[in-house]
C-alpha cells in the first residue's frame, strides 16, 4: 500500500515537472498571437527577434552575442530579425504584444507561436537551448 | 546645454549618488558613458532622465519609475550585482583593492 503512495506521488511530481519551465530557466508561453509582420517570418520556421532601441547601451553589448548566434544558425530554418522600437509603429507594436518593458528583449519563437523571453544581456548557452527547443 | 555637456554633469551626478548609495559606478567607463549619453538624450528629449534601457510607455505615473534612478535599480544592484542599464554596480571588495596596492 504504501509503494502504492509512493508511485503515486512520485507520478504527481513527475507530470508538475514536466510544464513549460526548462530546466535552463526559461519558459515558452502559448497564447500570444503574433503580430503580422512576426507570423511572416514564421512561414520559415523558428524566429528569434532582437528588440532594441536606440541609445540603449545594453542592447549594444548584447549586439555581438545575437551576431555570433545569427552566423550559428547561417543556412537553417532559423530566422533571425532586429526591430528597433524607436524606428517604426509595427516594431513598437511587435514589442507591445510581447510585453517588452526593457531592452534588449530578445524573444524565442516556436512553430505554434509559444514565446520565450530573456531580457537584457542573455547568456548565450541558455539562449541556444531555448532555440534547440523551439526547433524541436 | 548641449546633449555631451548633459552627459557629463549626469555622470558626475551618477558618481556622487552611487557613493552615498553604498554602489559604484560600472567599472567599465566606456559603458558609463554610454548610459550618461542615454540619460542626457532622453533628458533632452522627454524632460526627463528616463533609463535608456527601458521602455517609456506614455504613462506619466508608470514612467515615473524608471527615471534614473530608477526604482528598480536596488533590487538589481543586490540581485545581480548591476542595474539592467549597467550604470551602477555593487561595490567591488576592498580586499581586492588593497592586494592591488601591496607589492
Amino acid at each position: 500500500m504504501q509503494y502504492v503512495a509512493i508511485i503515486a506521488v512520485l507520478s504527481l511530481l513527475s507530470v508538475g515537472m514536466s510544464g513549460c519551465i526548462s530546466q535552463s530557466g526559461y519558459e515558452f508561453k502559448s497564447g500570444i498571437t503574433p503580430p503580422k509582420l512576426v507570423s511572416d517570418l514564421m512561414k520559415n520556421g523558428t524566429v528569434i527577434l532582437f528588440i532594441t532601441q536606440n541609445n540603449c547601451p545594453a542592447c549594444e553589448q548584447t549586439l555581438p552575442k545575437i551576431t555570433d548566434l545569427q552566423k550559428q544558425y547561417n543556412g537553417t530554418n532559423v530566422t533571425f530579425a532586429t526591430l528597433n522600437i524607436d524606428n517604426s509603429s509595427s516594431s513598437r507594436n511587435v514589442g507591445q504584444v510581447y510585453g517588452v518593458s526593457a531592452t534588449p528583449t530578445t524573444v524565442v519563437l516556436r512553430k505554434d507561436g509559444a514565446a520565450a523571453t530573456f531580457v537584457g544581456v542573455f547568456d548565450e548557452n541558455t539562449v541556444k537551448s531555448a532555440i534547440e527547443d523551439a526547433r524541436k | 546645454m548641449d546633449v555631451d555637456e548633459q552627459a557629463k554633469k549626469i555622470k558626475d551626478w551618477a558618481g556622487r549618488y552611487a557613493e552615498k548609495k553604498g554602489f559604484e559606478l560600472n567599472p567599465d567607463e566606456e559603458r558609463v558613458d554610454d548610459v550618461a549619453k542615454g540619460l542626457a538624450v532622453r533628458q533632452e528629449k522627454f524632460g526627463k532622465r528616463y533609463c535608456p534601457c527601458r521602455i517609456i510607455t506614455g504613462d506619466a505615473e508608470e514612467d515615473r519609475k524608471i527615471i534614473c534612478p530608477c526604482v528598480y535599480h536596488e533590487a538589481e544592484v543586490g540581485e545581480h550585482g548591476m542595474c539592467h542599464c549597467k550604470l551602477f554596480s555593487a561595490k567591488r571588495s576592498s580586499e581586492g583593492a588593497d592586494s592591488e596596492t601591496e607589492t
